[in-house]
């Protein structure tokens, strides 16, 4: 009898502690995910699998990817092509979804899966690539910019691609070809081709004044304001309202402006395009504020080289610097006297820099 | 009555570990583990350091499953065959028995377990393959699926008690499934949530042992959250073995 309640006891208490237990540890454990993948990891819908949720993720993984797919026949029809190719996506799709399910930080999977599924299911593939960014935070980019680019090349949906790439640049620097892309986005979403010549100053215009609107170029800490980036975007006729007073600050963005306007300019000239003078002057101002603080060429703002004599990107001829004075010589000078003739550098010429001699011989 | 709950685990181990099955089992995963680990190169399309490691800890856990069920096997055996009645003829309590069997193929698990644990350290230290090869979560992994493994031991030792062998390793396999579910199912927003939020109490939530997915994905698990995880194991093996006593006391042999 006495043993029996000794057991009770052990029992009961046994019990409070468990529950007790249990309760810290599911609160612990949902802190821990909090940090890292979110507790949706832990809330998801599971297989029951008995805890091998991960090698039956392996396994199906394997067994997609190495599935042996029937041979296309080449006598169809481009439908029934189509038709062919979707179903085949369709049934990767559901090994795919099983695999991210079970193991939702299998980065390799999304890859694999996105690639797959981009051209037959996009939705499916950015569906995938959303889940991805919840999961694998570290890898936002990435994924951003591939949902990026399946939302605007195979659906065409700019306002969604325009959102992936605001995440891709979001919270610091990004790859300078990301900043590109999500400037044509832009500029998609106006209704302007970005490849079309003929547009090309007006799209020029866009970027500017969307950049400048959005306080991109003003004191630009990171990507955070990226937020209201929808509104706004008026189009060309926005410029007259356009104010560039303080464009200096150092951005991401910076370079990609300078390029773009620098091939703009450079390739043709402002004047030729049917642009008021105002308008023309507007453009000037901006890169002016960005172009380089040495000798630049006059009309695209190209940086020149001592002894250059014309403009290597439009052929502008340049008033040439650190050259030899005396008639016939022309050397581009490397110190007070030339290295040719031996004739005096003229008053305030600064030598290039000595290269210093490596230690040992090369 | 710890001397003689000893001499009892001691016994099940060894009768446990009679048994060629087993160990041939652990044979041929250490050798499959080794064999197949020369093909992860071209079957697991550049993942082979996760493939490794949630094989491997999945492998622990399997070793963990089939020690545990040895005590299906065993006491309705030894309580059919009437083995046991010799035990308890002597100053053997019931307790003793109890308790000894639970420790007996508790070790006979961790033996189990920490061998292709050691296989699988060995594989993940000794090919450049493994990426950052052996690190503290799959010591985190390994010590929560022990302590899950004891917690599978005691629903076994306790079910065990009443039911045949046949029918102890079905329930033990169908506990095992659903105690891995409780967790997620209480969370989501089915309308299974609220009963399973009740039966999370009563089944194992093994869920709370595994945290292989998140080893091979390199996320880190707290030591408070190690601390009272295993807690919550002992606590509930403890209240599985004194709900057995209590049980097997007042069962007529």
């Amino acid at each position: 009898m006495k043993s029996n309640v000794v057991a009770i006891i052990v029992f009961l208490s046994s019990l409070m502690l468990m529950i007790f237990f249990q309760q810290q540890s599911e609160r612990l454990r949902m802190e821990d995910r909090a940090k890292d993948v979110g507790v949706s990891y832990l809330k998801r819908d599971k297989m029951p699998t008995a805890g091998f949720d991960a090698v039956a993720a392996d396994l199906i993984w394997m067994r997609t990817n190495l599935r042996r797919q029937p041979k296309l026949r080449q006598d169809i029809s481009r439908e029934e092509k189509k038709e062919f190719l979707t179903r085949e996506a369709k049934r990767d799709y559901i090994g795919y979804s099983k695999v991210v399910s079970l193991d939702p930080t299998f980065k390799r999977a999304y890859n694999f899966a996105i690639l797959r599924l981009m051209s037959e299911l996009p939705d499916q593939a950015i569906n995938l690539a959303e889940m991805a960014m919840i999961y694998l935070r570290s890898d936002t980019k990435e994924f951003s910019e591939l949902a990026g680019h399946i939302a605007s090349t195979v659906k065409k949906d700019y306002k969604s691609a325009l959102g992936f790439y605001e995440n891709c640049v979001a919270g610091g620097p990004s790859k300078e070809y990301l900043g590109r892309r999500y400037l044509r986005t832009l500029l998609r979403i106006e209704g302007i081709n970005p490849y079309e010549k003929n547009l090309e100053n007006q799209a020029k215009q866009i970027i500017a004044y969307n950049l400048a609107n959005k306080g991109l170029m003003t004191g630009m800490e990171g990507m955070g304001e990226f937020g209201d980036m929808g509104e706004g975007a008026e189009g060309a006729e926005g410029m007259d309202q356009m104010d560039f007073g303080d464009i200096q600050a150092e951005s991401w963005i910076q370079p990609i402006l300078l390029t773009e306007i620098r091939n703009f300019l450079g390739r043709t000239s402002l004047e030729k395009h049917s642009l008021s003078k105002k308008k023309i002057d507007e453009v000037k101002n901006i890169y002016k504020s960005f172009a380089p603080k040495g000798y630049a060429c006059q009309r695209c703002y190209i940086e020149y080289s001592a002894g250059d004599h014309f403009c290597y990107q439009c052929g502008l001829n340049l008033k040439s610097y650190g050259v030899c004075t005396k008639d016939g010589c022309d050397s581009v000078l490397k110190g007070h006297f030339c290295h040719t003739c031996g004739t005096k550098a003229p008053k305030g010429f600064v030598p290039p820099a000595k290269v210093t001699a490596p230690a040992t011989p090369l | 009555m710890l001397n003689d709950a000893m001499t009892i685990a001691g016994d099940a181990f060894r009768d446990a570990n009679r048994r060629k099955g087993v160990v041939y089992f652990l044979l041929i995963i250490a050798i499959a583990q080794v064999a197949v680990f020369a093909l992860y190169g071209e079957i697991s399309l550049g993942i082979e350091d996760k493939l490794l490691k949630d094989v491997g800890l999945g492998m622990i856990s399997l070793v963990g499953l089939l020690s545990a069920l040895a005590m299906a096997f065993q006491i309705p055996r030894e309580l059919r065959e009437k083995t046991a009645m010799t035990l308890f003829a002597k100053p053997l309590g019931r307790e003793s028995y109890l308790v000894g069997k639970l420790m007996g193929i508790s070790f006979l698990a961790i033996r189990n377990m920490g061998i292709v644990a050691l296989g699988v350290i060995f594989i993940l230290n000794s090919n450049e393959l493994t990426g950052d090869g052996f690190t503290s979560g799959f010591l985190q992994s390994f010590l929560l699926t022990v302590v899950g493994t004891i917690d599978l031991i005691a629903i076994t030792l306790l079910i065990s008690l009443y039911l045949t062998e046949g029918i102890s390793v079905l329930l033990a396999i169908i506990l095992t499934i659903l105690g891995n579910l409780t967790f997620a199912i209480s969370h989501s927003e089915t309308g299974l949530s609220s009963v399973a939020g009740i039966f999370k109490y009563i089944l194992p939530n093994f869920y709370l042992f595994d945290i292989k997915s998140e080893v091979a994905a390199s996320l880190n698990t707290s030591v408070p959250y190690m601390l009272f995880a295993s807690g919550y194991g002992i606590a509930y093996a403890i209240m599985l073995a004194s709900l057995s006593l209590i049980l097997f006391r007042k069962r007529d042999l």
